[in-house]
């Protein structure tokens, strides 16, 4: 770390550009540490690149567990490139001061009852923190815990883009970007094993919602469950857990940033810790009856799935844990006229799960693809960084 | 089954379109959707009639198909469509590409709903023109294989 003393109220952060070619656009920084390095007290900052005053918020995405507070600024396309492909050279410094939180953005984030509705001009989602459905009339379903039950891009229902262009009801059962279970790991002297914890029919709560000069993003937590396992001295450490994700908008683009993070307290109280976990994904929308899928055999870190027909919708994945098989249908999903329409897919174990989701119209594979391993390359694999 | 008394086809077409309909299990979609797909192919065949004489057709069929195409693949279960366009290859070997069987039960999904609009307005003055006009126009369009009535 490169730390730069300055007075009270200011402190300098080193970008970080780890690719041989000048970038720009958000860049995202822990602030515990920025804060206390600082001297910043008020959790409010401007960030100043080259003298000038760039988009600046800083998140609370959990109230109860300050580690999680992010500083998050965007610069222009300016930031040196570097000779080697990691993040040793500095590529240029920003100072942040405190200051009052700037003007919102165009992404914002409403909070409603049953969910968190978030927009940029472009995207619209409903992320469903109810068990129930969003829809009155199906409101005896109960497995839409934490989905996103609508994407609406440019206006168009991306989840069942078939229904929108031919003016249809839609499948009451859409929807995407749900984590429906989560698969935790006990140590091999555990005879209980590992554990599976089904979210899907569980009731999710909003945890923080923000939206600032950079970015809108909402923060959601499942309904807590209790783990417990042996310690390698034979007794029992029992913690009260919450899967959180936190689900973030930028200014008028078609993807989606999202974090998932696992969060046990010790007995309920104390300070928290983040476990290692498994995510796994589960995906309803209408792709077409015959859905194309792509990605590289070897490269796990994206893929895409398209519709060859009018509309030619698309949805793309990509991620820093390592996305496994994509299952189409799931193992477990029911014998059903839309088999054809369920994807899921699970991440490699993580304990911070990085992930962009894209949607897009008459797009094709090729172009849809280019997109998404572009925005995992910049947003999940090869971050810029500011560091101390 | 089809009622011969308001057939527009050749029986054999309409006999055809109405079990692939089926097969796609279409069926249940149609009788609730019904008015909004006659709908839309009463707004095209409206559109198609701004176009020029020797366009018209072309625009018709060109739009009326992607309404078919869009309504089997908001639907229709890849089964059913596989078993429904072997049934459709089985009965007419050369009709069915093996590349896009779509295509082929799209058709026939419109040929179906030309006959279903086209009884269920006999009895309405003006959406009769409408829907004899539209009838004609496939009938044309699915040459030589079928002949109006």
């Amino acid at each position: 770390m490169t730390a730069s003393a300055t007075p009270s109220g200011r402190v300098e952060l080193t970008l970080r550009n780890p690719s041989p070619y000048t970038r720009g656009g958000p860049i995202v920084a822990p602030w515990q540490p920025v804060a206390a390095a600082g001297s910043l007290r008020s959790g409010t900052a401007r960030v100043f690149y080259d003298g000038m005053g760039v988009p600046t918020q800083v998140d609370r995405l959990d109230p109860d567990d300050s580690s999680r507070d992010q500083l998050v600024f965007s610069v222009d396309e300016r930031v040196e490139k570097s000779e080697e492909d990691d993040y040793r050279a500095p590529c240029g410094t920003v100072a942040v001061h405190e200051g009052p939180q700037a003007a919102q953005g165009s992404a914002w984030v409403e909070v409603h009852p049953t969910g968190v509705k978030l927009g940029n001009g472009t995207l619209q989602l409903w992320v469903n923190t109810s068990a129930a459905s969003p829809r009155e009339d199906h409101r005896d379903d109960h497995w839409f815990g934490g989905a996103v039950t609508s994407v609406q891009l440019h206006g168009m229902e991306m989840l069942d883009a078939h229904g929108a262009a031919g003016g249809y009801h839609h499948h009451p059962d859409i929807r995407c970007m749900q984590v429906d279970r989560v698969h935790l790991v006990r140590p091999p002297w555990n005879v209980e094993g590992s554990e599976d914890v089904y979210l899907h029919n569980r009731n999710w709560r909003t945890v923080s919602a923000h939206a600032g000069a950079v970015r809108a993003t909402a923060v959601i937590a499942s309904d807590p469950f209790r783990y417990s396992w042996k310690d390698t001295d034979g007794k029992p450490r029992i913690f009260d857990c919450a899967v959180y994700r936190a689900i973030s908008l930028y200014p008028d683009v078609d993807w989606v940033g999202e974090e998932i993070w696992v969060k046990a307290t010790p007995g309920g109280e104390g300070r928290p810790a983040h476990f290692w976990f498994v995510p796994r994904y589960f995906m309803m929308s209408n792709m077409s009856a015959y859905p194309d899928k792509f990605r590289y055999p070897d490269h796990p870190g994206w893929f895409v799935i398209t519709s060859p027909a009018e509309p030619r919708q698309g949805y793309g994945f990509a991620t820093d844990s390592m996305a496994g098989p994509l299952w189409h249908p799931p193992l477990d999903y029911p014998q059903g006229r839309t088999r054809h329409r369920s994807f899921s897919w699970e991440l490699g174990a993580t304990r911070f799960a990085h992930s962009v989701h894209i949607f897009r119209q008459s797009t094709t594979p090729r172009e849809i693809s280019d997109a998404i391993g572009l925005l995992w390359y910049k947003q999940v694999y090869k971050p810029m960084r500011a560091t101390l | 089954m089809v009622s011969r008394q308001h057939a527009s086809f050749d029986p054999d077409v309409e006999a055809t379109a109405e079990r692939a309909v089926r097969m796609l299990h279409l069926d249940e979609d149609i009788a609730q959707m019904g008015d909004l797909l006659l709908q839309q192919i009463e707004d095209c065949e409206t559109f198609a009639g701004k176009a020029t004489e020797a366009e018209s057709e072309p625009v018709f069929v060109t739009l009326t198909l992607a309404l078919m195409n869009n309504l089997i693949h908001y639907a229709c279960a890849p089964d059913d469509i596989d078993a429904a366009a072997q049934w459709v290859r089985n009965r007419w070997p050369e009709a069915v590409p093996t590349q896009d069987p779509v295509a082929t039960l799209a058709a026939l999904t419109l040929i179906h709903l030309v006959d279903e609009g086209a009884r269920r307005f006999q009895d309405d003055g003006e959406k009769k023109k409408t829907w004899t006009r539209i009838r004609q126009r496939i009938a044309r369009s699915i040459r030589p294989r079928a002949a109006v009535t």
